[in-house]
C-alpha cells in the first residue's frame, strides 16, 4: 500500500500544530462553547426567568412533570422532523397526518368497537394509527424522491389531502369515547423503580456518548438531572415522556450510528457527493418521510388517547411547532448539520414558554406573539453566533 | 505609472488564524499584476478586502485609492471607487439576458421610473462589442459559455467605470481560443491605463501576461518583482517556501497486465436528449494510467461519469470490467463492481461541508453497503484515520471539519474515500484542480503508487503538462468522439491540441 514519504507530521498532536494556526485564545474557546451550547444556554436562561417570575412554582415537580407531558408530542414530531430537515427537506403535512391517524384510531375504537377489546384493541388501534401515518409518509417520500418535486409542494398537498380524509372518515365531527385500555398510554406513570432506572439510563447514555467532550455535557446533564428529580419526587416518569425518550433514543442512534443516518447527513450536506459515494439517495429520502409519517401516526394515537377522542381538526400547526423545535435546536434548514438532542431542547424550550406564560396568566393570544418572537430571536442569535465564528 | 490602489499593512484575523499579516500591495495604472500563491496563502482574502466584501473595520491596515485613504463599507462602495472583481465562480444572473446582466441595478430610465429598454439594448450592444464577446444583448446569460460570460462580466465592470479589475482564475474553464480573446482584451485594457490584477495558478499564463508578480505565502507578501526578474523556478520556490527540484515524480516502472476495463462502442446521452459522447472504444490495462484530453465540452468528463453510471447519463454499447459486462448502471453498482470516481469540482461533487474527515472518508465504505447497518464507531474511525495517514493528509485529526483543510488535503481525503471500496479502476476528473504546487507533487506520487500496486486509472485533466507526466497513453476527444491517441514518446502540447480541435471522422470511434 501507499507509504508516506514526506517528513511532516500527519495528524499532529494538539501541541505540535502548524505555526500558522495559533492556539485558540481563552475568549475564543468561551465563544466556541457558547456557540455550540446556545440552545441549552437559552433554555436554562428561560427556566431561570420562568422560575423567578412565577416565584418558584414553575420548578415544582408537578409542574415540571406536566411540562414534559406538554413537550412530548411536539418532541416526537420534532424527532422525525430532524431527519426531514437534515436531508434538506421540510414536511408540512404532519399536523394533518396527526389528525387523520387520530381519526382512524377513533374509528377503530368507536365504530368498529375495538374499545371493548381491552389491551388487544388498544394495541391494534395504536398499530393502525402508526400504519396510517406511515402510509401517508410513504406517499410523501415516494413523490419527493421519485418525482423530484420540492418537498414543500408535495407535503403542502398532503397537508390538505390528509385533512380532507380526516374529515371524510370522521364525518366532520369528533369521535369519542376511546376505550379505557387506551388511556394509560398517555396518562399513566412509570413505577418509581422503573423511573429511576430509565432516568439513570438516559443520563448514563448521555455521559457515554459525550465522554469526549464533557464540557458540552454540562447543560444537558443539569437539565436531565432536574427532570429526573421532578419525576421521581412526583409520580414517576409520565408515559408520554417514555414514548418521547424511546423515540428520541432510537432516532439519535439511527442518525449517529447507522449507515442510514450517515446517508441522511451526507444528502443534506451535498446530495451529489452522496450519490457518487454510493448513498442510495432515493431510498434514504423515501425512508425519511416514511419515518416522519409513522411518528405523526404515533402522535395521533397518543393525542386521541389524551383527549379521549379523535378530532378531525386536531393537530393544526403542529408542523410549525415541530419545525420551530428543530430550528431552535440548531439544525440548519439547509440540511447537513444538527442533532436529535438539539431538537429535544428545542421542544422543551417551546413547552417552557407556553407553560410559564400559562402560569403567569398571559392570555393565549399574547402567548402566540411571544412564541413567534422567540422563534425568530433564537434563530437570529444562532445565526449571529455562527457568523462571528 | 501612477499607483491606482495601495494596500498598506493589511492584517486580517479570523478566530484562531491570521489570514493576512501586514500585507503591502500596489496596483498601478496600465499594468497587469499577477497575484500568485498557494491555496490558503491569502489571495482571496486580500481581494475581498479590496473589493469591499470585508468591510472597513473588520481588518487592520489601510486601503488607498489614488493616494487617498478609503473605508469601504460594502462591495457597492468599492464598485463606486472603480474596483471590480470577476469571480472564479461566476456571479451573473443566468436567467436574465446579457443586457440585463450588464445594467442590473443601473437601469437606464425614462419617464422617471420605467426601464428604457431601447437604450438598454443599444448600450449593451456597444459594451459587448468593446470586449469582443460573441453574443447578442438578448441572449440569456446562462446559455453562454463560461468564457463569454466572463467577457460580459468584464464589460459590466467597464460600464461602471471600473479602473481596477481583479480576475480570479479567469482561464480555468476556458477553451484556448477564449483564453486568447481574454488575453487580448486584458492587454487592450492595460494600454487604456486600467490596472489589472490577475490571480492564477498557471505560471505559463502569468509569464505571458504579467508586468509584475506579487507572491503571497502564509498571509504575507514574500516577494514583489517585475516578471522579467523572477524566473519560474524562483517563483515556485517563493510560493512553496522551499526549493522544488522538479514538478513531477518519475513514473514507476511496472509491467502492464491484462485489460481491466474495456469500452466497445460505448456512448452516452442525456436520457431522452442530446448526445454527450461516443461511441468510443478503448481499453485500460491493469496498472495503467490512461489519460483523456480534450477541450471543455469535448465530453471527457461526461465519459467518466458515464462509465461510473451517473444517473443523469443514459449509456449504450459495451462496457466490460475484468471481461464481464457491467449490467445495470448506477454509481452504487459501479462501486460494488470495483470502479471508483473522483469528480472534477471538489466543492460541488465531493466534499460534505460541515462534516468530519471521518464521515467524509467513510462515506463510500459505509454507504455502498447495506442501508441500515450499525456503525462500530471506533473501528470505523480507526479505518478512516489509517487511510488518511497513508495518504499523508495533514489535519488535526479525523474529527476536524473538511472545509478547514487546504485544497490539497481535501483532495487527499476525497482520494481516500475513493479507495475505501478497494476498486480496480479509479476514474479521476481533474485530480489536482485547486491544489497548490507542493501538494500536487504528493498527489502525483499517490497516483503513481496506486498504479504500481496494480490499480488502473482513467484520468481527465485540462492541465496538459500534468496529463503528459502522468499518463502512459493519452486519448484525445473532440465533440464526444476520439480524434487521436498518443503514446509517451509522441507527447507534446501541440500534438494534443491539434487533435483536440480536429473534426472527428465518423469511423474514428470504432477503432479500439
Amino acid at each position: 500500500m501507499i507509504e508516506t514519504q514526506a517528513t511532516e507530521t500527519i495528524f499532529p498532536a494538539p501541541s505540535s500544530r502548524p505555526p500558522s494556526r495559533s492556539e485558540p485564545a481563552r475568549g475564543d474557546r468561551l465563544r466556541e462553547f457558547i456557540r455550540k451550547n446556545g440552545a441549552w444556554i437559552g433554555f436554562l436562561t428561560l427556566v431561570v426567568i420562568a422560575a423567578a417570575l412565577t416565584e418558584g412554582s414553575f420548578l415544582a415537580s408537578r409542574n415540571l412533570t406536566n411540562l414534559l407531558r406538554q413537550a412530548s408530542l411536539n418532541g416526537i414530531l420534532a424527532a422525525g422532523m430532524t431527519f426531514v430537515i437534515l436531508h434538506g427537506g421540510i414536511d408540512l403535512s404532519i399536523g394533518s397526518i396527526v389528525a387523520l391517524s387520530g381519526v382512524v384510531a377513533g374509528v377503530s375504537q368507536v365504530v368498529w368497537g375495538w374499545n371493548a377489546l381491552d389491551g388487544a384493541g388498544a394495541l391494534g388501534t395504536v398499530a393502525l394509527a402508526v400504519g396510517t401515518g406511515l402510509a401517508a409518509g410513504f406517499v410523501n417520500g415516494g413523490l419527493v424522491s421519485l418525482l423530484g418535486i420540492a418537498p414543500f409542494v408535495i407535503t403542502l398537498g398532503m397537508m390538505v389531502v390528509a385533512r380532507g380524509l380526516a374529515l371524510i372518515f370522521s364525518g366532520g365531527s369528533s369521535i369519542s369515547p376511546m376505550g379505557d385500555a387506551l388511556t394509560p398510554i398517555s396518562d399513566a406513570y412509570l413505577s418509581p423503580a422503573l423511573s429511576v432506572a430509565l432516568m439513570a439510563a438516559v443520563i448514563g447514555g448521555l455521559l457515554v456518548t459525550m465522554r469526549r467532550n464533557l464540557a458540552d455535557a454540562i447543560a444537558p446533564l443539569a437539565t436531565f438531572s432536574l427532570l429526573a428529580w421532578a419525576f421521581i419526587s412526583y409520580k414517576g416518569v409520565p408515559m408520554l415522556a417514555v414514548f418521547l425518550t424511546a423515540v428520541m433514543g432510537l432516532a439519535a442512534f439511527a442518525l449517529t450510528r447507522t449507515t442510514f443516518g450517515r446517508g441522511v447527513y451526507a444528502i443534506g450536506s451535498n446530495e451529489r457527493a452522496a450519490h457518487w459515494a454510493g448513498v442510495p439517495v432515493k431510498r434514504v429520502i423515501w425512508s425519511v418521510y416514511a419515518i416522519m409519517g409513522a411518528l405523526a401516526g404515533l402522535t395521533g394515537a397518543l393525542l386521541a388517547s389524551r383527549l379521549n377522542g379523535a378530532d378531525p381538526n386536531a393537530g393544526q400547526l403542529f408542523e410549525l411547532d415541530a419545525i420551530a423545535a428543530v430550528v431552535i435546536g440548531g439544525t440548519s434548514l439547509k440540511g447537513g448539520t444538527g442533532t436529535i438532542l438539539g431538537s429535544f431542547i428545542g421542544a422543551l424550550t417551546i413547552a417552557t414558554l407556553n407553560n410559564s406564560m400559562d402560569l403567569l396568566g398571559v392570555p393565549s393570544f399574547y402567548q402566540m406573539v411571544f412564541k413567534g418572537v422567540l422563534i425568530i430571536a433564537a434563530v437570529a442569535l444562532d445565526k449571529g453566533q455562527r457568523q462571528a465564528a | 505609472m501612477a499607483a491606482l490602489v495601495r494596500l498598506e499593512q493589511v492584517t486580517k484575523r479570523f478566530p484562531g488564524v491570521k489570514a493576512l499579516d501586514g500585507v503591502d500591495l500596489e496596483i498601478r495604472s496600465g499594468e497587469i499584476l499577477a497575484l500568485v500563491g498557494e491555496n490558503g496563502a491569502g489571495k482571496s482574502t486580500l481581494m475581498k478586502i479590496l473589493s469591499g466584501a470585508y468591510p472597513a473595520g473588520s481588518f487592520e491596515g489601510r486601503v488607498r485609492i489614488d493616494g487617498e485613504e478609503r473605508a469601504f463599507r460594502s462591495p457597492l462602495d468599492a464598485e463606486r471607487a472603480g474596483i471590480a472583481i470577476i469571480h472564479q465562480e461566476l456571479s451573473g444572473f443566468p436567467h436574465l439576458t446579457v443586457a440585463e446582466n450588464l445594467f442590473v441595478g443601473h437601469w437606464p430610465k425614462r419617464f422617471g421610473g420605467l426601464v428604457d429598454w431601447a437604450t438598454l439594448e443599444s448600450e449593451a450592444a456597444a459594451w459587448i462589442g468593446r470586449v469582443g464577446a460573441a453574443c447578442e444583448p438578448s441572449d440569456k446569460m446562462g446559455d453562454l459559455s463560461v468564457g463569454q460570460q466572463q467577457l460580459v462580466e468584464i464589460a459590466k465592470a467597464l460600464s461602471r467605470r471600473g479602473r481596477v479589475l481583479i480576475l480570479d482564475e479567469p482561464t480555468s474553464a476556458l477553451t484556448p481560443r477564449e483564453v486568447t480573446t481574454l488575453f487580448h482584451l486584458m492587454k487592450d485594457l492595460r494600454a487604456q491605463g486600467k490596472g489589472l490584477v490577475y490571480i492564477s495558478h498557471k505560471t505559463e499564463e502569468v509569464y505571458a501576461l504579467a508586468d509584475r508578480i506579487a507572491v503571497l505565502r502564509d498571509g504575507r507578501t514574500v516577494h514583489t518583482a517585475a516578471a522579467a526578474d523572477l524566473p519560474e523556478d524562483k517563483l515556485v520556490q517563493q510560493m512553496v517556501g522551499r526549493p522544488l527540484d522538479r514538478l513531477f515524480p518519475d513514473p514507476p516502472a511496472r509491467p502492464l497486465g491484462e485489460a481491466v476495463l474495456v469500452a466497445d462502442g460505448f456512448a452516452g446521452r442525456v436520457p431522452g436528449g442530446r448526445k454527450l459522447f461516443g461511441p468510443v472504444s478503448f481499453e485500460l490495462r491493469k496498472g495503467e494510467i490512461l489519460g483523456f484530453a480534450g477541450l471543455l465540452g469535448s465530453g471527457r468528463s461526461e465519459l467518466l461519469q458515464g462509465i461510473f453510471g451517473d444517473r443523469g447519463i443514459a449509456t449504450t454499447g459495451g462496457l466490460f470490467l475484468n471481461g464481464r459486462a457491467i449490467p445495470s448502471r448506477s454509481a452504487r453498482r459501479a462501486l460494488r463492481e470495483g470502479i471508483a470516481f473522483v469528480g472534477e469540482d471538489r466543492k460541488r461533487d465531493s466534499i460534505l461541508p460541515g462534516r468530519s474527515l471521518d464521515e467524509n472518508v467513510a462515506l463510500a465504505r459505509l454507504a455502498s453497503g447495506g442501508l441500515l447497518k450499525i456503525i462500530r464507531a471506533r473501528a470505523e474511525r480507526e479505518l478512516s484515520e489509517r487511510s488518511l495517514r497513508r495518504l499523508n493528509t495533514k489535519a488535526r485529526g479525523v474529527e476536524q471539519k473538511i472545509q478547514e483543510l487546504s485544497g490539497g488535503n481535501q483532495q487527499k481525503v476525497i482520494i481516500g474515500r475513493a479507495l475505501q471500496t478497494n476498486p480496480d479502476v479509479i476514474l479521476m476528473d481533474e485530480p489536482t484542480r485547486g491544489v497548490d504546487v507542493g501538494a500536487k507533487f504528493e498527489i502525483y506520487e499517490i497516483l503513481f503508487k496506486l498504479a504500481a500496486e496494480g490499480k488502473s486509472l482513467l484520468i481527465v485533466s485540462s492541465d496538459l503538462p500534468e496529463l503528459m507526466a502522468l499518463a502512459d497513453r493519452i486519448v484525445i476527444l473532440n465533440q464526444g468522439m476520439r480524434t487521436g491517441e498518443l503514446s509517451r514518446p509522441e507527447y507534446s502540447q501541440e500534438a494534443i491540441m491539434k487533435r483536440a480541435v480536429a473534426a472527428p471522422s465518423p469511423k474514428a470511434g470504432e477503432q479500439p
